[in-house]
């Protein structure tokens, strides 16, 4: 059976039985009612029996004074009153009520009816002429009126004890109507009972047992089947329910045979990668032991080349200043120069082997800001002489003037940088900025801006520059002479102390900005942060000279 | 609605004919009196009489009038007019008074004759014209027990406040056998008062009888 039928059933059973009850009952209450005011106490036959009384009466009281005094002429009114108690009797005759006393109504009607026309048989006729008969009829009058009032007394006694009689059956009546609507209405509320039980037995009890076997398998993870039921939807759904558990288990172990299948493969790759992970550690270790051993060589051979190079410059110097021929000095200035720019090259290649074998250390000491930077401006200058570029310093009045750091290697830092910039420029600008930053009470940190109106970089590029011995195309490697050293070097200073390159915005720059934090009435080594290059920075601030 | 255009029709029929009667009064005298020779209640009321003689008198509006001022209702215009009464006699003494009397009872007009004696307190009285059953019951509730010997004063103090019904308490009656009741006392107080108004010398004839007997 399905849900909606067997719900159907029973919305249209308890439907029904409620119309029905509600229409016998006001079907038996309206009968009921209908029978109290027809031949109850409260019936209108009873106010219209009162009526005839009244009326009995007048029209008596009205014939006797006729009869009394002989005035014929007014016999024509009692027949009027006469007529309106006929009416009357008829009335209670043809009701309910008075139906049963059919024959004391007819009675007091004969009598009405004969004392009236007695009566209207003297309408219009002379009272002397007609004595002996007037006399005869009030005779006939005093000997019957008295029973058409016996009858009127039996008709109101008859009319009163039924009516009482009628009222008591019927308030018995409704007393039982009442009590067996009680019943029914119970009865009713017996079989919607029934129904509901009947489909709680039918729906609700397969729906529990559904509901208690998945929960029982959910908890002890068992495998879960829907018996058959008599209802069609919980029978199909337990199908379904069915298959879908079996679909579900077949899938959980097909995705287990997969899950299994795939964790051995993991474990064979992760096999594979601890090998090679231990391979490369080995070729890691092996490459940075070959590298340390590479700048270790280097910082020696460096020092080995720098020993007999300086006695080549030394050498130089010394033949220079005894005055030879124009002819020598030329070849010796070429000597000199060449010298120097290998001196140069090789302290480069020093540096930056010292670094890389970590044997570079700071020395930090307390200096002057100031010295500091007359001594870039004078290494700068050297530089710019000659050439169309001017050199712009812009310093926040506010930074302290004695530091506490590595003096040499800021300068180095900064003077890289200027060189750069000088190297990258033709004409214009070159601006460095400083303005500070307390990061506590016993420390400060200086950033470095330096800023150029050369031919820029590109953002792809940007992050080139600082990898060591790389320029960044061949061509500029043709046309500006250098390692590719310089900026890695600034950098791995700047990394020393703390510092480093932040990003920039802008697709090509044209500045570089340094950081550097110094420490100020404290003995601790402060960083140098070497910032991003910007353009942005450029435009606000004045152009400074010093 | 049926009994309200019952009853309007009713009472209208009613006003209608007593506006007839009071009219026809008005404008001519009775011609006729129905209240009938009591000639058999006489002997029965007195049962020593050997004979009776009538006596006629014309009950008139200063008789009415008289008698209104004495009496807390007063007659009706219909009972005026020639009357008789009569006079009971003992061979030539006369034993007291008979007077027929008419009354407006439960069903219509009652006749009821009086018999008075000498002194004109009740003697007994007889129906000869009452409808109901409340004239048999009245009777054989003793009425007449409580009526006997008793003169004007005496049966005005059993009438209710109203004047209208016997007082409760003295018969078992219900309320339509006390105004029965009422109906026959004011009929008796009626008759005393008209008897000596109308027929003064016969009752002071009586007086006199009944003064040399003590």
């Amino acid at each position: 059976m399905k849900i909606s039928r067997a719900i159907g059933i029973q919305t249209l059973a308890i439907c029904t039985g409620l119309l029905l009850l509600a229409a016998a009952t006001a079907f038996s209450w309206n009968r009921i009612d209908s029978a109290h005011q027809n031949k109850g106490k409260d019936s209108l036959i009873l106010l219209d029996f009162r009526l005839l009384q009244e009326s009995v009466k007048a029209w008596l009281l009205n014939n006797d004074l006729i009869y009394g005094s002989g005035q014929t002429f007014l016999v024509h009114g009692t027949k009027q009153q006469a007529l309106q108690c006929i009416e009357l009797a008829q009335n209670i005759r043809q009701s309910p009520l008075g139906e049963p006393f059919t024959k004391t109504v007819d009675s007091i009607l004969n009598q009405l009816d004969g004392n009236q026309k007695n009566l209207d048989a003297f309408q219009g006729l002379s009272l002397e002429q007609n004595r002996p008969l007037f006399e005869h009829s009030v005779a006939q009058w005093d000997a019957t009126s008295p029973k058409m009032v016996q009858y009127l007394e039996l008709l109101g006694a008859q009319l009163k004890a039924a009516a009482t009689e009628n009222s008591a059956l019927i308030e018995k009546q409704r007393q039982n109507f009442i009590l067996i609507a009680l019943l029914a209405f119970l009865g009713l509320g017996l079989i919607v009972f029934a129904l509901w039980r009947w489909l709680s037995h039918l729906i609700v009890k397969p729906l529990r047992v559904l509901v208690n076997s998945a929960d029982f398998a959910l908890k002890n993870n068992q495998h879960f089947e829907v018996k058959n039921s008599k209802i069609f939807e919980i029978e199909t759904l337990g199908k379904s329910l069915n298959a879908f558990v079996l679909n579900l288990e077949q899938r959980v172990q097909q995705r287990t045979q997969q899950l299994e299948e795939k964790q051995q493969q993991l474990l064979d790759e992760v096999k594979l990668r601890k090998a090679a992970e231990k391979k490369a550690l080995k070729s890691a270790a092996m490459a940075n032991a070959s590298n340390a051993a590479k700048s270790e060589f280097l910082a020696n051979m460096s020092h080995e080349i720098r020993t007999p190079l300086n006695g080549i410059i030394g050498s130089t110097e010394l033949l220079l200043n005894d005055c030879p021929n124009e002819s020598t000095v030329k070849w010796l200035h070429t000597i000199q120069t060449s010298g120097n720019h290998l001196l140069e090259l090789i302290n480069v290649v020093l540096d930056f082997s010292k670094i890389e074998a970590r044997q570079l250390e700071l020395t930090v000491k307390t200096f002057s800001l100031y010295d500091l930077l007359r001594n870039c401006r004078a290494i700068a200058q050297t530089k710019s002489d000659g050439s169309n570029l001017a050199l712009v310093f812009k310093i926040d009045p506010l930074t302290p003037s004695e530091l506490h750091g590595d003096r040499l290697r800021i300068c180095q830092i900064l003077t890289n940088l200027l060189n750069n910039a000088f190297k990258f420029t033709e004409t214009g600008t070159v601006t460095l900025r400083l303005h500070h930053e307390l990061e506590d009470d016993n420390h400060i940190n200086l950033y470095w801006e330096i800023e150029d109106t050369g031919i820029g970089i590109s953002k792809d590029a940007l992050a080139k520059v600082f990898t060591p011995f790389v320029q960044l195309e061949s061509g500029t490697t043709r046309r500006f002479a250098g390692t590719g050293l310089g900026l890695a070097i600034s950098q791995q200073l700047a990394h020393m102390m703390g510092g480093g390159v932040l990003d920039s915005k802008a697709q090509r720059v044209r500045a570089v900005y340094s950081v550097v934090k110094c420490g100020s009435n404290t003995k601790k080594t402060r960083n140098i942060k070497i910032p991003a290059y910007s353009l942005e920075r450029h435009l606000f601030y004045p152009k400074i000279l010093i | 609605m049926t009994l309200f255009i019952h009853r309007k029709n009713y009472l209208l029929t009613k006003l209608l004919f007593i506006a007839l009667i009071f009219s026809a009064n008005s404008f001519a005298a009775a011609p006729y009196c129905a209240l009938r020779d009591p000639s058999h209640q006489i002997y029965a009321m007195f049962p020593s009489a050997t004979s009776y003689r009538s006596v006629v008198r014309k009950v008139d509006a200063l008789a009415r009038q008289s008698l209104n001022e004495k009496l807390p209702f007063t007659l009706h215009h219909n009972e005026l007019g020639e009357h008789t009464i009569y006079v009971p006699v003992q061979k030539v003494m006369p034993l007291g008074i008979v007077h027929v009397r008419s009354e407006m009872g439960v069903w219509g007009l009652m006749e009821i004759v009086w018999a008075l004696d000498r002194q004109m307190k009740v003697v007994d009285f007889k129906f000869q014209r009452c409808r109901g059953d409340s004239c048999k019951t009245v009777i054989e509730k003793n009425i007449k027990s409580l009526l006997q010997g008793k003169g004007e004063r005496e049966l005005a103090n059993l009438l209710d406040e109203n004047k209208t019904a016997l007082k409760h308490g003295l018969l078992e009656l219900n309320d339509s056998e006390l105004y029965l009741a009422g109906s026959i006392i004011k009929s008796a107080i009626k008759t005393i008062a008209v008897t000596k108004g109308s027929w003064p010398d016969t009752v002071t004839e009586l007086q006199s009888v009944s003064d040399s007997k003590q």
